[in-house]
Formats: structure tokens, C-alpha cells, sequence
């Protein structure tokens, strides 16, 4: 007797995200988010007499981080913009000093918060952000820019959008969103994307690796696509959290 | 009357120029500034070049140095990049610890070289466990006037390609190192990585190759890097939102950009390589 | 940024709590905050909560030479540092006193103690050691740093595991993890510090401070000491007094903490090693209370009521039960403790508005809700079941009256009418009163939905989950009252 298992393979868009809002007492705005852990991989196996839905459970580390905003608060006077409010940010690594590489982690993370606030209306202050890395299995960058929104949600500070990071790898041949640290092993190239919830336009985009011009162009599109998952989880963040405000 | 215009309102100055399509300098809005490049300029130098893309100017040395390989990465030497931006260069710098720019563009280059995998660091690995040769790349910045990871990127790979390694022999038992300065040979280094510099002007204009003011004028700056014909790094940190259609003219601007340039670092080397025969020849 | 100025009043608050034997959070002068362990995936990393202060610790190491002095072993580094996260007067990348005196207190604590045992940590003498390097990195400044930091300090590396290494002759192989399994750190003892905040020339000494109350205290006193009661450091800070009775005195104390903590720390690590050996995930998910909703609440203001009566009644009643559960009890405890006739309601610096209003929003609250439900109550219905969705972790009551397809709010109705029947009447006139002085209506609407969400949040949150829950409940119908009552 021959069975046709038949795979109809429904992979999940990214891992899992869990956040919890004003973990910390001391700053305005906290956000302590991890992302990963398992991811499911779906399947329907089709027998000859029934047909039944299979869950698989993979292990795909777990990347966290812990984010805290303070702001509009008093600025140094070497720091002062008469325009608007200027934007510290200071990324963590959980060993060691920062590096150059930490140093362009939080350029980036810094220029793209700047984006989406609306620093204009707090002139003459500044506004704190700082990041600290709990875990890393892979996409910490984005992981940090998402952890650093909510706290920016948190702590109700005006926004122009909301941001929505998303990683992704160039394997041999195809596109693998969000990967973990075992994932990125067997990576021709891996790329981070972040977008707006305005347009979904660009916002920042950070790669390492060698791809084309097409294969950007598609994990382009791929990406955006995942960041609406982000974005609905923002949305039911809020939900749940608006009741209390 | 404007230069005073410039300095009341250095946007409206801009707004109004690129109205019309034109840049203050003269260059219409998708038009590169000229671009030099100079190798072996540093004579005390393993390896060196310059470069000036406009009034930016980049002087790139190499040093070689002979090292005990780490035990946990026992067969590969190092390649160290460095930006240095000195405060001669712009006003905007001061003395003391690397600012945060200069860090950013020395981590920037090193990324980009090592995307791009320019020079296999197994190359530099003389007798594992033992000895292997650091390479230190300073890249310094005479005069910043925008773009400065453009020529940054393409004066390290140019001073990389003048780069002659000297022969190593090493007695493991008596452990002495005997170095052969004379008998030299040049580095495996593949490839050239080019960056192309865009500004986004007030969310929509965009800019090629933009110098110091644009850029601090600019809402946003995207970095594309282009190695024969495939993108080693797409760099944009934060700024205004880019739409996919923008992205893809850039994207594909680079990459013209990177074969203009590519073709720009061989004339150099060869132009070397025909003044040392000439010498040799008047020599002999 | 500057830190914020310590007012007089919150000063004098503080002082004059003290010599009543009363602190800010409720607690008894020698009693500790509630600590938790959470290990993240990788070897060598962990947060420990202490209160609200938080601390993540992670360790790594490299191989290096050894000191010319000391050839044969290994090196132990330990660097706290102190980021904005933890308090806005934190400076990034500056060493601050503070700064450089917990790392001080660490290193005598633990390096000087040596407590690690360093010479196997040797590869090859002269040549190759291990360097063993602990970065603890403040997340939540609340006071106590040094306590957080050092348990975290010792939590990472007890869990820390490095990679194997095997010598021939002159090749050193440093085997991939995945390849031969690492190996822990050999730790002698288990050394802790203790700290002790001083106060009216050593008159009263509190354990575990607060931040402010680290603020106001004259002196410190800060124990190193190990499981088996023995000092590996002692640091006197400040300017009061502290004679040697009293120094003999807290020793003693401090020991029997260090050994509670180094026992949770253990079962902790305990815990962890198998989940990782049978396969369970771990990481820092579970640290992440997603039901936890305070957003914008800025619940942190950490005054509650304290009447020696009800703590020794909770002492009787749970005598078996852990120190989460007995913060739990504890507030709540607090809570009722209104049912005392002199209700002391205190309010002092920011936030303090924040709680008396919760007080009285609950007492209107449950009116409103009573209002509502005698209307039908729909809107209650529908907000329960779609928000008890959300979570896993019903609490039994409430699944059973789902089940009986009873609406739950109103089972919940029911406990308010005996709340409000079983309370103290005066207090609730008083309260009352209270709300409308405070006027504003609109506020009022707004604090009320925040209120009702805590409320289901404190029972979600599985809180509710407690084993003592349906005993106390059962032994006083009155409890139900205070129990379904949120306390942040």
C-alpha cells in the first residue's frame, strides 16, 4: 500500500514576537521584547483513508533585547539643536565595550527613530533611547529597532509612524525570512529591512553578503510583506494596552 | 550675492537650485563630481593611494606587520581598515577620540571589504599557530567634502592592489623569522567593491554624489555598494522613506557607477605599471 | 541628565516611617525583597530581579597569557557597568564613583574571596589561561545594586561553561562546543553580598534599601558572605556610626540570607540544566509577563500599608509557600489593611495621587459595575470573555462560571456586594468623600477602565493560580473581596 504524503508546507512569516511594555520602573517608555524560539511548520498529510494537519515545533533561538526611552529631557549644552529635539541613543552589547560595529548598530537605530518622530515639537531637548542586548540567534538589529518603537510607543512620545524591521537571507537559491544564528550558517548573504507604517516605504536598510540587484528586489518585497505581521502585532499591543492608559 | 543667499536660508538656496534641476556646483542632479585616483603616492608605505572625488580627498596607507596568530583562528592573519577624520579635514571634528562618524565609516569599510571577501585572510597566514601578517589600512580624509566612504572604499582597494608582500621563512624549531624584503610578491586580492553615495533631498529629490553641505542638508543618504555587477552592501541608515521604483534607479546607477570606476583604478595601476617599466628600461 | 533632587519632605517621610518601624513598600526593617533567576540560551547568562531592580550578568572568555607573578592561573575579570537604562543620571562609557565602587565591592566579594578556582583555568603555564571575563550590566536602578549585581555576578558564572581545550605537545586544539561538551567553572563557595542601610546614627538598620531610601540612609553596610556563614568582604560606607555589636549582630543575619539565596540560586540552575538536557527551550522568553499591562499606568510608586496583625496571620496561615506567592499574599495583606481602623493612607512624591485613586476608583468602580450589570450589563460581558481569551491561565472560578454560562462579571458582582458589605464603613465614607474632592470627571472615566483592566489582568496573570487562593477564600468569605482586589 502506498500513501501520497502530500507536504503543504505553511511556513510562518517570522518568529514568534513577545513583548511586554514598561519592564523598567526608572525610564519613561520600556519595552523588553524577544524575538523567536520556535517557529511551526505545518503540515497535511494526506493517507490513503484520512488526511490530517501535522504541527511541527523547531527550536530557533530566541533574540532579546530590553529597551528604554527617556524623553524630552534636558539636553548638554554641546548637544543642543535650537530646531528640535535632539536623539541620543546607546546600544549595549552584554559583553565587553562597544565596538565600531555596536557604534554603527546604534547610528542606525538613532537615524531611523529620528525619522519617525517628530522631533520638531520638542525643541531644545532631547530624547534618550538605549538598548540593551539580552540574546542573539540572529537578527538583532532588527530586533533592537523594534524593541526601541515599542518603548517609543511606550513611553507616548509623538510619532510621525511606527517602524517595522525585518530580516531575511539569501541562501542558495531562495529567500528565508527572519533566520536564526543556525539559519545564517549556510547564508550567501543575510539583509535587514525596516519600514514605515505610513507608505511601507524603506526606511533603513542594512545587508552583509553578496547578492544581485534582483534577489534584493524580491527580499524587498518579501520583507515588506512580513512587516504587516509586525505592525498587526503593534496594533493588538496597543489594543490591549490602550485600556489601561 | 549667493553666498548670502546660502547663508540666510541654505535650504530655500538649495530648494530653488534643484527647481531647476541644477546643483550649486554646477552639476545636474544625477551628475558625479570628476574623480582622481593617484597610487603609490606614499613611498615609505607598503602599499598606498590616493583619492580625490571632488574636493574630497582620501590618502590610504597600508602597513604590514608579522603577528602570532590568535590560538582560536590559528590559520588567518588580519586585515584591520581604519577611518580616521582628522580635524583638518572639516570643521566639524575635533581632537581626541574617533567620533562617531569616523567610527561608522571604519566599520563600514571593513564590512564592505569583507562582504566583497577582497583578500582571502588565509593568504596571510605565513606558518600556522606561529606567524601570520597583519595588515593595517589607515584610510585618512584630507578634505571632507561629502561622500567620504566612496573614497574611502576605493583608495583602500587600490592601496591593497600596490601592496607586495615580502618572502617570511620561519625555522620552527630555532624560532627565527628571516624576512626577504627584496623578494616580493603582490597580494590575491579580487575584486573591487565601489560605494555610490545618493542624497534624498526633502523626501523626494535625489541626489548623486553629494558633497558636505548637501549631505547635512539631506533627509536621508543611501550607500550602495556594487562588486562586479553584484551588490555587496545596500547602506541606508534611517532618513526619509524611499519608494521601491527610487530604490531600483539607484540600485541601478551603482552599478553603472562601479564599472566607470573599476575602469578608473586599472588605468591607475597600469599607468604605474608603465612608468616602472620605462625606469627599469632607462636602469638597464 | 541630573539626578533628581531629593525633596525634605520625602526625606523626613522616610526618617519618621523609620522610627515607627515602617518602610515605604510595606515591608519589616529586616526583610528582603522577593528575588528571581532567569537564564538566557547561551552559557554564562542570567537576570536577577530583585524588587524592581534588575540586573543581567553574562560571561565569556578568551584565552590570554598569564601574569608574569602568577603563572599558572587563570584571570578573573568583573566590570559593572552603568547604563542610562538603569537610572537617567547614568552616564554611558564614564566610570562613575558608583561605578567604581560595585566593582570594587565584586571584586572583593568574589575575585578576593577566591571562591573560582583559578588554576584550572591554566592551559599552559606561562603561555595560555583561560581569562574568565563577567560583564554585569544594570537594567532597573531600585536600589540594592550591590546585592543584584553580585548574585548575578556569581548566578553567571556558576551557570557559565567554557569550551573544552586538549594540548599536544606544541598544538593547542580549542574544541567547537558542539564537539565535545564545555565545562563549568570550579567554584570553592558560593559568595554573596548582604547590604544594610544605616540611619539616626545607627538607631535603625534596614536590609535590602530601596533607592531612596539608599538615598536618605547615612551608612551602608555591606556583608560578603558565603553559604557556609563565613565573611569573604565587609565594606562600611557613610557616615554613622556602626559599633561592633551591630556589625556581629547583621553578620549573623546576612549569613542566613546568603544562604537562602545561594539555595534559590541553585535550584535555579538546577532548573535549567534540565530543561536544557531534556530539551525544553530555554531563554529569556519566560522573563516577559505578556500579560502583564502597566503601560503608561507608571505603577511604580511602591507605598503600601503595613499592620503587624495581618502579617502574622499570613505567617500562620503560609508557612510552606514561596517567596513569589508570599509577595503576592503580602499585598494583598496591604490592601486590607484598610480594614484597620486608622487607615494611614500616606502619599509621598510623584505618584502619589496615582494610588489613592485606584483605592477609590475600585470602590466606584464596583458601583458602576453593579449599575451596569443591573442594566444588563452587556458591555462587561463582552470585555471579559474576549480579554480572558487572550490568556491560558484561567483561574478555576472563572472557567467554572463560564461554564454554567453565567456571565463572570457576575460572580464578580457578587464579590463586590460582599466587599462592600464586610468593609469597615467609615473608611468607605472617607474614601468616597475623597473622590469627590478630587473633582474631575473626566479623569475619573479614564482611571476607571484602567482600573477594571488591572483587575483582569491580576486575575489572568495567574496570580489567581496561587495554591492558597480557594483556602482563603474558603476560610473568610471576606477575602475575596481583598483578594480579587488588584494590587498593581
Amino acid at each position: 500500500m502506498e500513501d501520497s504524503a502530500i507536504f503543504n508546507v505553511q511556513e510562518q512569516w517570522l518568529r514568534p514576537l513577545r513583548c511586554e511594555l514598561n519592564v523598567l520602573s526608572r525610564p519613561d517608555g520600556s519595552a523588553m521584547i524577544t524575538q523567536g524560539s520556535y517557529f511551526i511548520l505545518c503540515c497535511y498529510v494526506n493517507t490513503f483513508l484520512y488526511s490530517y494537519r501535522v504541527h511541527i515545533f523547531f527550536f530557533k533561538g530566541n533574540t532579546a533585547v530590553v529597551a528604554a526611552v527617556y524623553g524630552p529631557v534636558d539636553v548638554k549644552p554641546q548637544r543642543i539643536l535650537v530646531d528640535k529635539a535632539s536623539i541620543e541613543t546607546v546600544y549595549k552589547p552584554k559583553s565587553g565595550l562597544p565596538n565600531v560595529a555596536d557604534r554603527m548598530r546604534e547610528t542606525i537605530i538613532k537615524n531611523t527613530c529620528e525619522t519617525a518622530l517628530l522631533s520638531a515639537i520638542h525643541p531644545r531637548t532631547a530624547v534618550c533611547i538605549v538598548l540593551q542586548e539580552m540574546q542573539d540567534s540572529g537578527g538583532l538589529l532588527s530586533c533592537c529597532i523594534n524593541a526601541a518603537c515599542m518603548a517609543l510607543m511606550d513611553s507616548g512620545i509623538a510619532m510621525k509612524f511606527l517602524v517595522a524591521a525585518v530580516s531575511c537571507m539569501i541562501s542558495e537559491d531562495d529567500i528565508i525570512l527572519d533566520p536564526s544564528d543556525k539559519d545564517l550558517m549556510g547564508s550567501k548573504a543575510s539583509l535587514t529591512f525596516v519600514f514605515d507604517s505610513a507608505k511601507k516605504n524603506l526606511v533603513a536598510s542594512h545587508t552583509s553578503g553578496v547578492f544581485s540587484q534582483e534577489q534584493y528586489h524580491e527580499s524587498l518585497l518579501k520583507c515588506r510583506q512580513a512587516s504587516c505581521e509586525i505592525f498587526e502585532f503593534y496594533r493588538s499591543l496597543v489594543k490591549k494596552y490602550i485600556i489601561c492608559i | 550675492m549667493d553666498a548670502q543667499y546660502k547663508v540666510i536660508d541654505p535650504v530655500k538656496f538649495y530648494r530653488d537650485h534643484l527647481a531647476h534641476k541644477i546643483r550649486p556646483d554646477g552639476r545636474g542632479l544625477l551628475k558625479f563630481r570628476p574623480a582622481v585616483i593617484n597610487v603609490d603616492s606614499i613611498g615609505t608605505a607598503d602599499g598606498s593611494a590616493i583619492v580625490k572625488i571632488g574636493n574630497t580627498t582620501v590618502v590610504c596607507g597600508v602597513k604590514l606587520e608579522l603577528g602570532v596568530p590568535k590560538p582560536e583562528e590559528s590559520n588567518i592573519g588580519w586585515l584591520v581598515p581604519n577611518v580616521t577624520l582628522p580635524p583638518l579635514c572639516s570643521p566639524r571634528f575635533h581632537p581626541g577620540p574617533p567620533s562617531d562618524e569616523a567610527q561608522v565609516a571604519s566599520n563600514m569599510l571593513a564590512e564592505i571589504l569583507s562582504n566583497a571577501s577582497v583578500l582571502d585572510l588565509r593568504a596571510l597566514c605565513v606558518v600556522p599557530e606561529r606567524l601570520a601578517w597583519a595588515v593595517y589600512l589607515d584610510a585618512v580624509c584630507l578634505n571632507h567634502d561629502g561622500s567620504i566612504l566612496d573614497a574611502c572604499v576605493v583608495a583602500a582597494v587600490a592601496a591593497l592592489r600596490t601592496v607586495r608582500l615580502p618572502r617570511v621563512e620561519h625555522d620552527a624549531d630555532k624560532d627565527i623569522t628571516k624576512v626577504f624584503p627584496d623578494e616580493r610578491s603582490s597580494l590575491p586580492i579580487t575584486g573591487a567593491p565601489i560605494p555610490t553615495t545618493h542624497a534624498i533631498f526633502e523626501d523626494e529629490v535625489i541626489l548623486v554624489d553629494p558633497t558636505s553641505d548637501e549631505e547635512s542638508l539631506a533627509s536621508g543618504l543611501v550607500t550602495i555598494t556594487v562588486q562586479n555587477d553584484q551588490m555587496c552592501s545596500v547602506y541606508k541608515p534611517g532618513g526619509s522613506p524611499l519608494a521601491d521604483e527610487n530604490m531600483q534607479a539607484c540600485l541601478s546607477r551603482a552599478r553603472t557607477r562601479a564599472i566607470q570606476m573599476n575602469n578608473l583604478i586599472e588605468a591607475a595601476l597600469a599607468a604605474r605599471d608603465k612608468e616602472e617599466t620605462k625606469d627599469q628600461k632607462l636602469i638597464s | 541628565m541630573k539626578e533628581s533632587i531629593l525633596s525634605i519632605s520625602e526625606k523626613t517621610f522616610i526618617l519618621s516611617a523609620l522610627s515607627e518601624t515602617r518602610r515605604l513598600d510595606g515591608r519589616k526593617l529586616d526583610e528582603f525583597r522577593p528575588m528571581k533567576i532567569h537564564f538566557g540560551s547561551d552559557w554564562g547568562c542570567c537576570i536577577v530581579t530583585l524588587g524592581q531592580t534588575k540586573v543581567i550578568a553574562q560571561v565569556s572568555c578568551e584565552v590570554q597569557q598569564p601574569k608574569p607573578t602568577r603563572p599558572n592561573e587563570g584571570l578573573l575579570l568583573l566590570f559593572v557597568e552603568l547604563s542610562p537604562m538603569g537610572a537617567p543620571h547614568f552616564e554611558a562609557g564614564r566610570q562613575s564613583d558608583l561605578a567604581v565602587q560595585l566593582n570594587r565591592l565584586l571584586e572583593k566579594c568574589i575575585k578576593d574571596s577566591r571562591c573560582v578556582d583559578l588554576e584550572s583555568l591554566c592551559i599552559t603555564a606561562e603561555e595560555k589561561v583561560w581569562a574568565v571575563r563577567v560583564d554585569v550590566n544594570i537594567l532597573n536602578h531600585e536600589g540594592n545594586l550591590v546585592d543584584a549585581a553580585s548574585l548575578a555576578a556569581l548566578t553567571a558564572l556558576s551557570h557559565f561553561r567554557r569550551p573544552d581545550v586538549t594540548t599536544t605537545g606544541e598544538q593547542t586544539i580549542i574544541h567547537d562546543p558542539a564537539e565535545r561538551d564545555p565545562i563549568p567553572i570550579t567554584l570553592h563557595h558560593h559568595p554573596v553580598c548582604v547590604s544594610y542601610a544605616v540611619f539616626d546614627k545607627g538607631n535603625h538598620v534596614i536590609a535590602d534599601p530601596t533607592a531612596i531610601e539608599e538615598r536618605v540612609s547615612e551608612g551602608q553596610i555591606v556583608f560578603g558572605v558565603n553559604a557556609y556563614r563565613e565573611l569573604c568582604g565587609l565594606h562600611l560606607g557613610g557616615n554613622a556610626p556602626i559599633t561592633l555589636e551591630m556589625v556581629n549582630k547583621y553578620a549573623t543575619r546576612a549569613a542566613k540570607r546568603a544562604l537562602e539565596l545561594v539555595t534559590q540560586m541553585k535550584k535555579a540552575l538546577a532548573e535549567d540544566l534540565k530543561n536544557r538536557i531534556s530539551g525544553i527551550e530555554v531563554g529569556f522568553r519566560d522573563c516577559i509577563d505578556s500579560n502583564n499591562r502597566l503601560s503608561l499606568g507608571k505603577d511604580n510608586f511602591q507605598i503600601q500599608l503595613f499592620t503587624p496583625d495581618f502579617k502574622k496571620e499570613r505567617a500562620k496561615r503560609a508557612s510552606n509557600i514561596d517567596v513569589k506567592e508570599e509577595k503576592i499574599n503580602d499585598e494583598v495583606m496591604d490592601d486590607s489593611s484598610e480594614d484597620d481602623s486608622e487607615p494611614v493612607i500616606v502619599s509621598v512624591g510623584k505618584g502619589s495621587a496615582e494610588l489613592v485613586n485606584q483605592k477609590k476608583q475600585d470602590m466606584k468602580l464596583r458601583r458602576k459595575r453593579k449599575l451596569q450589570n443591573d442594566e444588563g450589563g452587556k458591555e462587561y460581558d463582552v470585555d471579559e470573555s474576549s480579554s480572558s481569551e487572550e490568556s491560558d491561565n484561567l483561574d478555576k472560578e472563572s472557567e467554572d462560571t463560564r461554564k454554567n454560562g453565567e456571565p463572570m462579571s457576575d460572580s464578580e458582582i457578587q464579590v463586590v456586594a460582599e466587599y462592600k458589605g464586610t468593609e469597615n464603613k467609615p473608611n468607605e465614607n472617607k474614601v468616597i468623600a475623597n473622590i469627590e474632592l478630587s473633582g474631575d470627571s473626566e479623569e475619573e472615566e479614564t482611571v476607571l477602565l484602567h482600573g477594571e483592566d488591572l483587575k483582569n489582568g491580576s486575575t489572568e496573570k495567574g496570580r489567581g493560580r496561587c495554591p492558597k487562593e480557594e483556602k482563603m477564600e474558603g476560610d473568610e468569605p471576606h477575602s475575596r473581596g481583598w483578594y480579587s482586589k488588584p494590587t498593581w
